[in-house]
């Protein structure tokens, strides 16, 4: 087995294509990776930000982007991806493996120069190594970029002579220089008890899998799924019965690409073409789906009360979100059962009403009652909920915004009735830091026997808040 | 030796299908009493009128949707005419990721909504409120609450006439507390339940209602 890694020293810069120069990334307050033109100013990862400032004034600064840095591994991956069919992510850098005896290329000096070429092109400026290992060759492409090994050569050997220095444990350089231990040789000839007990079992199973002697499980690498159709149909469609049996069978092909991947869908994006018109139409589900007939019953949602906005000739159909599944079926599937039709329920108002119509209650922690009680789109991921317990004092139903009471003879009416007084004053004074309220509250009761939850603001006016209900 | 004396026994499934209606308690005692069966129905639509709104309407509710809730049933409130309490929920148990509320813009899409909810086995209990519904659209949700066999509660004006459902509650404020009366149980005298609110959170803090025989 061989590996080849590529390891991109200046990734937090890729994640920002077309930067401007003089640049730098920074992590918390100290910089992270900067260009040559800022190198050239003297500054160097690890300094800090403010003393950059000082050395570079017209330096451009940006806080790292983990998510564009993600992207820019998985585009180097889809290139490795061309040479080898098991390809890891390991960032800062992609490692792919190939087998020893048989490569399809000639040798894997070749594969390298070809890779250059590529990566090149793909504007990443990559150090690539070869090694038996995949933590040895993520190794020897940060310290000797170009470094072929095979099992042939005597490379256990070769591994022992690298200094110290060059292990990713920076925080440990320190006490390799106390111990007086140079190369890593020295390192692994030391007893292994001794060494985890020193330096932590990471440094122990970072030794077993750089001279083989521990499997490397990494999870491999696959390309994206992206399903794309382009439909033109001979006679323009308008109605909604035409539309649905236009897109039938683009939709079991999709079901066919999920299957064959054994993936999922969780949104559909449809443009809706003719007339010189362009409508465009998200539909959204809850849960992904295996299945993608299931889109249909929601264009039917979605057009059962409009009709089509013109005769539609062309429909440009993308899949965009599809992501591996995850879990497995259960034995007694009933409770699944209920949460797909829960799920399906979801989709159907939200596609007939509009995902904003349709809310999920939020307790945010705030004294106004205003504030504390939000409505957000319903979605799995809704912002968490503020946990404690309240006392059950105050009304279920809430005004909102509250209505102004009249005033007579420095008593609330609530239409035109006098107001009798239960409980209170309860006081509730807050939010000085946007809209500072100081309010009075009050529990009364209205001539027909409601329960009411009124309030006196600071001028002396009545608002009603609540119903008891 | 003979299996019929253990075939009588209660608790023996005979692969006979159960012919009870389903219900669940509401956990008020006095109220299970005079409601058939003993609690509030499934699969049924329950229409409640109350006089005004803010008399504890809600309230009666609670301890059956508390229970709900904690069995990780859905709770749906389509077209509520004003905004629910997060914190108040919360107090009376009842847990805020299973709460869903639906804003229909026109009659006709509450329509929808509230047959879409009622008819859906995964939802544990349905509130929806009209100004005013037809006996044809009544009798329309109603087919759609058995065909789901959950709770459905219908809000209605206290002027609309009689509708056709198996169960209408009229609501009234009293001074001793909320008084219920239960349509067409007419040998039942109206039950009066004092300071509902308070008794309805403890009721739902508790689980005290769990216990709580008819009668």
């Amino acid at each position: 087995m061989l590996w080849l890694a590529v390891v991109v020293p200046d990734l937090p810069l890729l994640a920002f294509p077309g930067h401007p120069s003089p640049f730098a990334v920074t992590e918390g307050r100290r910089l992270l990776a900067c260009d040559e033109a800022a190198r050239s100013h003297g500054l160097s990862p690890g300094m800090s930000a403010a003393e950059s400032g000082v050395l570079c004034p017209d330096l451009c600064l940006r806080h790292r982007d983990a998510e564009a840095e993600g992207r820019a591994l998985s585009a180097l991956a889809s290139i490795l991806y061309r040479v080898s069919p098991h390809v890891c992510v390991r960032s800062p850098g992609v490692v792919a493996r190939f087998t020893d005896q048989v490569t399809p290329f000639r040798d894997i000096g070749h594969v390298m120069s070809n890779l250059r070429e590529d990566l090149r092109e793909a504007g990443i400026t990559g150090m690539m190594a070869c090694a038996p290992t995949a933590e040895a060759a993520m190794l020897y492409a940060t310290v000797l970029p170009g470094q072929i090994l095979t099992r042939q050569d005597k490379w256990r050997d070769h591994v022992a002579r690298l200094p110290v220095t060059c292990l990713p444990f920076p925080q440990h350089v320190g006490l390799f220089k106390e111990l007086r231990l140079r190369t890593l040789g020295e390192c692994m000839a030391l007893p292994r008890a001794g060494l985890v007990r020193r330096f932590g079992a990471e440094m122990g199973a970072f030794f077993d899998r750089l001279v083989g002697a521990r499997a490397e499980i990494f999870a491999p690498w696959r390309p994206p799924v992206v399903f794309s159709r382009r439909l033109h149909v001979s006679y323009a469609l308008d109605s909604e019965e035409a539309l649905l049996f236009a897109l039938r069978r683009p939709l079991a092909h999709l079901t066919q690409v999920l299957r064959r991947h054994d993936a999922v869908a969780d949104q559909l994006t449809l443009d809706l073409i003719g007339e010189g018109q362009t409508q465009t139409q998200t539909l959204c589900l809850t849960t992904p789906a295996r299945r993608g007939e299931v889109f249909l019953t929601l264009v039917r949602e979605r057009f059962r009360s409009r009709n089509l906005p013109f005769a539609v000739t062309d429909i440009h159909m993308r899949c965009d979100v599809t992501v591996a599944r995850e879990g497995s079926l259960t034995l007694w599937p009933e409770g699944s059962v209920r949460a797909d039709e829960w799920g399906a329920l979801v989709d159907r108002l939200r596609a007939r009403l509009g995902s904003s119509s349709v809310c999920t209650v939020r307790w945010h922690a705030d004294h106004r009652p205003e504030k504390a009680t939000r409505e957000w789109p319903w979605s799995l991921s809704v912002p968490a909920s503020c946990s404690e317990v309240a006392e059950a004092h105050h009304p279920l139903w809430l005004i909102d915004p509250p209505e102004r009471l009249g005033v007579a003879d420095g008593q609330p009416r609530w239409q035109g009735e006098s107001l009798r007084f239960l409980e209170g004053p309860e006081r509730i004074e807050s939010g000085w830091w946007d809209e500072a309220v100081a309010r009075e509250y009050f529990v009364v009761r209205a001539v027909r026997g409601q329960r009411l939850w009124i309030f006196r603001g600071r001028e002396d006016e009545w608002f009603l808040q609540g119903y008891f209900a | 030796m003979q299996l019929t004396p253990a075939l009588v026994q209660a608790g023996v499934t005979r692969g006979i299908p159960d012919r009870a209606p389903r219900i669940l308690p509401t956990g008020f005692a006095d109220l299970d009493a005079c409601l058939p069966n003993h609690g509030w129905p499934q699969g049924a639509l329950v229409t409640l009128q109350p006089a005004v709104s803010g008399i504890g309407e809600l309230q009666l509710l609670m301890p059956a949707l508390a229970r709900l809730s904690q069995e990780a049933r859905y709770l749906v409130w389509v077209a509520p005419p004003h905004r629910l309490s997060a914190p108040m929920l919360v107090a009376h148990r009842i847990a805020l990721e299973r709460v869903l509320t639906v804003r229909p813009q026109t009659h006709k899409e509450a329509l929808w909504s509230a047959y879409q909810a009622l008819s859906s086995v995964s939802v544990g209990a349905v509130m929806c409120w009209f100004s005013a519904i037809r006996h044809s659209e009544f009798r329309a949700l109603a087919r759609a609450a058995a065909q789901g066999g959950q709770l459905g509660f219908c809000f209605l004006p206290p002027v609309m006439s009689a509708q056709v459902a198996r169960l209408r509650l009229v609501l009234r404020p009293v001074p001793q507390g909320l008084r219920i009366d239960v349509d067409g149980q007419s040998r039942h005298a109206p039950v009066v339940i004092a300071d509902i609110h308070r008794k309805a959170s403890v009721l739902c803090r508790a689980g005290a209602w769990r216990r709580g025989s008819p009668g």
